[in-house]
């Protein structure tokens, strides 16, 4: 007599949320430009303010500390909007312009920081001095990199291990390839999944999540 | 991951990989350099690939 009714939204199923996050996922990429104009104006004013607190501070060597530590968490934002900036940006992956790889695992590295900081991740680089030089599409390694590191940080979640590391290596070989190693110890794969890992529309992952992180906003 | 091998092939990079279950993962990824005298070679062999 007294069961509340539970709602009834089996009907939903995964094709129709794949659907909906996918459509919001790209409006969201269609309307970064004017929200990163909108994130850059407050971030300005701080970043103005944080310049000129020293000038009023009573006790500037606690006030320099606070406002050090102020500027880099500006300076985190601001390259994170640059970033979600740039891999929202479509035509940026047809391009094919002489890139760095060295740049990039840096720069999926950072965009990845706070994530592989909550999970408790170790993260070593090993990346030759060498100019590691390929001609391609920024974008299109960096989501290469962002489905590796997304992949791994998923795989960690359900791997009680203490052993918690990725590894990046760049290297040239031979003079005629820009190598590049990453190396998780996130549980492996099975044989038959790693057999199907390549193949389109497989994923061992559940419901919409299987479309990746960025598919609506890379679009 | 069919994304990721698309986009390796649209480079002419080649990818391999190794998996041990309950240990890990390691991806290999091979990019042809750039040099000075080859960029005219490559930059047609992407454009190639970029119609199929």
């Amino acid at each position: 007599m007294n069961q509340v009714a539970e709602p009834k939204i089996s009907f939903i199923s995964d094709s129709y949320e794949e659907k909906i996050c996918d459509a919001r996922l790209s409006i969201i990429g269609q309307n970064f430009a004017e929200i990163v104009h909108e994130l850059r104006n407050p971030l300005a004013i701080a970043d103005g303010f944080n310049s000129l607190i020293l000038d009023h501070a009573e006790d500037k060597n606690l006030v320099s500390a606070h406002s050090l530590s102020i500027g880099k968490a500006l300076t985190r934002v601001s390259d994170l909007i640059d970033q979600i900036y740039r891999f929202s940006r479509m035509n940026q992956t047809e391009g094919h312009e002489i890139q760095n790889l060295n740049q990039i695992v840096h720069d999926s590295i950072s965009f990845f920081a706070w994530k592989i900081k909550k999970q408790k991740v170790v993260v070593r680089t090993n990346l030759t001095r060498e100019d590691c030089l390929f001609l391609g599409s920024q974008m299109a390694i960096e989501t290469v990199l962002a489905n590796f590191l997304s992949n791994s940080l998923d795989a960690f979640k359900g791997n009680y291990t203490d052993n918690r590391t990725l590894t990046f290596k760049t290297s040239i070989e031979s003079g005629n390839y820009a190598v590049l190693t990453y190396i998780d110890s996130a549980g492996g794969m099975s044989p038959a999944v790693a057999s199907r890992l390549f193949d389109r529309y497989f994923s061992t992952k559940k419901g919409w999540r299987w479309l990746g992180n960025w598919h609506g906003i890379s679009r | 991951m069919a994304l990721v091998d698309d986009i390796i092939k649209r480079h002419n990079a080649y990818m391999s990989f190794k998996t041990e279950e309950g240990v890990g993962t390691v991806f290999e990824v091979r990019f042809p350099i750039y040099r000075q005298n080859n960029v005219k070679l490559n930059l047609t062999l992407v454009e190639n690939d970029t119609d199929e």
